[in-house]
């Protein structure tokens, strides 16, 4: 699989996004994003997101901090936790922006799926909500602590006693009429 | 062509808070949520929750706050809803000893069906030195206006049938029902 980082902004394609943003069961008011250091090494972050329609995953993105010398890997699970597509490793990147990339086209149904991203530092930075681990915890959100940076083929997550805070990532998709 | 309508997936945390199944708007929330003691002793309160597709309650839970106690006892539940406000019991935990600070505490319940429509969800306390995460709302009328409350009721002793009374307290509980056993 090739990894292709677009250089053109999202905003400027057709696409549907199904993002920790807008589709994910946390909520809070006046939150906002900032740079925000990942924390714990290999800590890889499940958030639950709602797919309203079937659809084709064509991208994986995410919103880098501008620190990043290290690794990550972006992904989508179902809900009983089978790994459907990841970006694999791939370099942080450092850019300080939303950062999308090409994964295998992959046909999901609508349900409950959940958004995955891992890093291989404690330093990295990426855009994320600051919230509380209470928040996170009862919007569903799950991690699990692996030995490296790619995302497993099932998950064994758990409760986040300790996540204060929500990366901004999603998947862009193609929605699909039947 | 046929245009497939949207799907409202189960989520696995479903509470008040929940969008697209509380009934309370998030847009009202201006902070928290926060640790704060029980309101009254043996009191139980009742928050609704709308649910747009058929699920199955698997656990309850709530979110302990920052003084906790093995002596503090809680009950949650959910019940039917009996005319816009809470009906019949359908399911409790029973009583269960407060556990750990400032997480998330789940208690098992028998899976429980849950059709689409309006549900309340119940919980109580035995102490008022028990704290909980609460959420603050910045309309001073919205909690008598969608929470309702019951005395005399300590945990264990949920009611078969409601006798609500509108709430008295400002405070809206973080807590709901599970529809995973993840841990």
């Amino acid at each position: 699989m090739t990894l292709t980082t677009r250089a053109d902004p999202l905003w400027r394609r057709q696409a549907h996004s199904v993002d920790t943003l807008t589709s994910s069961y946390h909520f809070q008011a006046g939150g906002t994003s900032s740079a925000t250091a990942w924390g714990t090494q290999y800590r890889a972050i499940y958030v639950p997101v709602r797919v309203p329609y079937p659809g084709v995953v064509k991208e994986m993105w995410v919103n880098t901090g501008s620190t990043g010398a290290g690794n990550i890997d972006v992904g989508l699970y179902d809900a009983a936790g089978t790994r459907l597509v990841s970006t694999g490793s791939t370099a942080h990147g450092a850019g300080n922006t939303l950062v999308a990339f090409e994964v295998t086209d992959t046909t999901i149904q609508a349900g409950l799926y959940y958004l995955a991203l891992n890093n291989d530092t404690t330093t990295d930075t990426f855009r994320a909500l600051t919230t509380s681990a209470a928040l996170t915890m009862i919007s569903g959100v799950l991690s699990e602590t692996l030995g490296a940076v790619t995302l497993p083929a099932t998950a064994t997550w758990a409760v986040d006693t300790t996540l204060a805070f929500l990366p901004k990532m999603g998947a862009l998709f193609v929605t699909e009429l039947a | 062509m046929f245009t497939p309508g949207a799907v409202e997936p189960v989520p696995p945390m479903v509470g008040t808070w929940t969008p697209g199944w509380g009934k309370i708007m998030t847009s009202l929330l201006t902070s928290g949520p926060s640790s704060g003691t029980w309101p009254a002793a043996n009191t139980g309160y009742w928050h609704p929750v709308s649910i747009p597709t058929t699920c199955v309650a698997k656990r309850m839970w709530w979110v302990n706050g920052a003084t906790v106690s093995a002596t503090y006892n809680l009950e949650a539940g959910i019940y039917l809803d009996g005319g816009f406000k809470p009906g019949a019991k359908l399911i409790t935990t029973g009583s269960v000893a407060q556990g750990t600070l400032n997480v998330v505490q789940f208690a098992d319940i028998t899976d429980t069906v849950l059709p689409p429509g309006l549900y309340w969800l119940w919980l109580s306390c035995s102490s008022t030195n028990a704290t909980v995460m609460r959420l603050a709302s910045g309309d001073t009328g919205l909690t008598p206006i969608v929470v309702f409350q019951q005395a005399s009721v300590g945990p264990g002793s949920a009611p078969t049938t409601a006798t609500p009374a509108e709430a008295t307290t400002t405070l809206l509980h973080a807590f709901g029902f599970s529809t995973t056993t993840i841990t």
